[in-house]
């Protein structure tokens, strides 16, 4: 089930709308309290979000981690499976990518880059198949396996690069990719990696098989009634497998661009909790795998805006993560939105417009 | 509800109201000199341009970013320099955060600290040759990069010697007649095993025959184990604890326990436990400092330093420790700094080289 129900799209946008506002008000008092001038730290923060087109780039690079996680968890979540552990799955993924690239003889570009990403992307979908095949065998419940296996790859990477990989500098990394292993820039002159096309590509590739084919329409059967769907005929219980397995998949795959376009090295420590932060962008997307492009931009924008405002005005960069937890706070409890939308939703057409102005 | 929406709405705009009054200006002359505590600085034509990148621990570690920014701070106040920061959350947002320092083209010089940072500018400054770049902590091999590199051993030895001369005085309340010190090393890493080396090499200076044990306990933010191995050194005739593990939190609840004293390390620590009777302290302070006026001088050179006691980068701090060192102590501590200035002895960096060094250089009278 979605996170709103089947509400008309213009009412849903609306309430994004008054969601985020309501949480824009909020980090308001925040950066009041905090001793800055709220209309001017926002202004400032979309200027550095959107403000130029370096501003957008960076806002871009800032946004495609979170592409892949927010897909991994919005396709999970079609089915009905709670899949909490993004976050391993992409260390999995980027260490796999890590090691492949780092230390093993390159082969030319054209066909390295993929072989890579392929290899990883599989070894963290397995590792995400691995936590529904344990649910389904012996009864684990899923979203505690899933979180645990978080911990248990996380470690791992961190053991291997302090220990049997660490350089000699005594920093906790792995080999240098090869130019043969990296992905590259997508302009010059900016750091964006070009895995954002890949990130868009997946984004029109989900919406297709989620909404377009027959594997979509089973898995979100199973997500609406799994016992009904199971009644019908379909295979619950390998739908599962298979959905974590592509889930993870998508997961994986965040971690291994990151290496491969950002740091070119597998450093522990080199996520922000994409895993955790695709989550939000998931429910900000209300589900949609569209709306994951649009949000993750705008969770982009907000971190990218916020370190501007950090670089030139030193505003702690905590207000922003502030802001980020009330707007998904706003945004999962449909019901609370409801009710403040209601005086709004009854005189629409004309109030509409006034929301969306109000917003910035 | 309707009015829960009107009064949130009333808030929102009596705030941005008096938003505009007695708020910090964020927009402080944005094209010319952005942000607004550097904006009270008189520029000097001189003057430079600074950016640093803090470690993911961010401002308000009681260490080193802390350390860079009182660094920056001063070169701020003495030398009219304006300097921006930025606070990374992972090792991914280092590498944007240093990219877009570089991008913006009008900082005379990036720092950027530990190995998050080398990473970073090992790619950043391939990609940007004009700029200028300083690492502290860790190497970076480039034309225009300059590495502040740290010699463990440097910054334990003379607190190793005070360590040596205490253990065998009986003048210390908590001495005992063995002669054995010990170090706990929060990890097996290259930089923490040369400090341990360095502590040995102290300790053993006036009197071949003090020991050093140490114990690894492989994960800075252990505390418990941290604890317990500092009472089994404790337990195996140990009296004076280097404290090589970060916050050194476990170390100083052993001490509460068993009685032994204690020494910090990096920024002071002194006033953490009342066993503490000095810090192995580093000046990185006044190197950042150091940076930013050779900047300004046009003496800025790439290349990797390595600071040592010769250059006064490494000072054992006495101020705020509850346990006084006496001043025969110190005396002969001096004496020990004296006699490795005038020499150019270097320092082990593994304890299996330290009983070598103990043997050729120790001054047993």
């Amino acid at each position: 089930m979605g996170l709103l129900g089947k509400q008309k799209p213009v009412y849903v946008v609306l309430r994004t709308l008054v969601a985020l506002l309501l949480a824009l008000i909020i980090g308001g008092i925040v950066i009041y309290v905090a001793e800055f001038n709220p209309l001017q730290a926002y202004k400032l923060i979309f200027k550095g979000a959107f403000g130029s087109v370096n501003a957008i780039l960076t806002t871009l690079s800032y946004a495609t981690p979170l592409l892949f996680t927010g897909l991994a968890f919005t396709f999970a979540q079609r089915g009905g499976v709670m899949n909490l552990g993004t976050e391993g799955q992409l260390f999995v993924g980027a260490i796999v990518a890590a090691l492949i690239g780092g230390y093993l003889p390159p082969l030319p570009r054209i066909f390295f880059v993929p072989l890579i990403l392929l290899i990883s992307a599989l070894a963290a979908g397995l590792y995400g198949a691995l936590a529904a095949c344990l649910h389904i065998r012996f009864g684990a419940n899923l979203v505690i396996l899933t979180l645990m296996c978080n911990y248990v790859a996380q470690l791992f990477c961190g053991y291997l690069t302090n220990g049997p990989l660490v350089d000699d500098q005594g920093i906790a990394r792995t080999a240098k990719l090869p130019p043969q292993a990296q992905i590259g820039k997508l302009v010059s002159g900016h750091h964006l990696s070009a895995s954002i096309l890949l990130g868009a590509a997946l984004v029109i590739g989900v919406w297709y098989l989620l909404g377009h084919t027959r594997f979509g329409y089973r898995l979100h059967f199973m997500g609406t009634n799994p016992l009904s769907a199971e009644t019908a005929g379909i295979p619950t219980k390998k739908l599962m497998i298979l959905t974590m397995l592509l889930s993870g998949m998508l997961a994986g795959l965040c971690g291994a661009t990151q290496v491969m376009g950002v740091q070119y090295r597998f450093t522990d420590g080199f996520s922000s909790g994409y895993g955790f932060e695709g989550i939000a962008v998931s429910a900000l997307a209300a589900g949609s795998p569209v709306m994951v492009f649009f949000s993750a931009v705008l969770w982009g924008g907000l971190k990218s805006g916020a370190s501007a405002v950090n670089r030139i005005a030193a505003l702690p960069m905590d207000v922003i993560s502030i802001i980020q937890a009330f707007i998904v706070i706003f945004m999962v409890a449909p019901e609370l939105m409801d009710a403040l939308c209601k005086p709004i939703a009854k005189a629409f057409p004309s109030h509409k417009a006034e929301k969306g102005g109000a917003d910035e | 509800m309707k009015r829960l929406l009107a009064m949130l709405l009333t808030v929102a705009m009596t705030l941005s109201l008096a938003a505009c009054g007695d708020r910090k200006n964020l927009e402080a002359d944005p094209t010319q000199n952005p942000g607004s505590v550097q904006s009270e600085v008189p520029e000097t034509p001189a003057s430079a341009k600074i950016g640093v990148v803090f470690t993911t621990g961010g401002l308000g570690d009681n260490n080193f970013n802390d350390m860079v920014y009182a660094g920056l701070k001063q070169a701020q106040e003495e030398l009219g320099i304006t300097f921006n920061y930025a606070e990374p959350a992972s090792g991914d947002e280092y590498t944007s955060m240093t990219y877009d320092f570089a991008q913006d083209g009008s900082y005379d010089l990036i720092i950027a600290l530990s190995g998050e940072g080398a990473t970073a500018v090992e790619q950043v400054a391939e990609d940007y040759p004009n700029q200028k770049f300083t690492v502290v902590d860790n190497s970076v091999d480039a034309e225009n990069v300059c590495s502040i590199v740290k010699t463990g051993a440097e910054q334990t030895f003379l607190v190793g010697v005070m360590a040596g001369l205490i253990t065998s005085d009986s003048s210390y309340e908590y001495a005992n007649e063995q002669k054995k010190v010990g170090a706990i090393l929060g990890m097996d890493s290259a930089t923490v095993v040369s400090m341990a080396a360095g502590f040995a090499c102290g300790a053993a200076f006036y009197d071949p025959e003090v020991e050093t044990l140490t114990s690894t306990v492989g994960d800075f933010s252990d505390v418990n184990t941290a604890k317990e191995m500092a009472a089994s050194l404790y337990d195996q005739g140990v009296d004076v604890i280097m404290n090589l593990d970060g916050g050194g939190t476990g170390i100083w609840a052993a001490a509460d326990e068993k009685h032994f004293y204690g020494i910090g390390c990096g920024t002071n620590q002194n006033a953490m436990s009342p066993y503490i009777f000095a810090t192995a302290g580093f000046v990185l302070t006044s190197l950042v400092y150091e940076q930013c006026k050779q900047i300004i001088d046009g003496t800025w050179t790439p290349g990797v330093q390595r600071p040592t006691i010769r250059d006064g980068a490494f000072e054992y701090l006495l101020d705020g420790a509850s346990v006084e060192v006496s001043d025969e102590v110190i005396a002969k501590v001096e004496a020990a700094r004296e006699w490795y200035e005038n020499t150019d002895v270097a320092l082990v960096t593994t304890m299996e080289e330290v009983a070598g060094w103990v043997a050729q250089y120790n001054q047993a009278s």
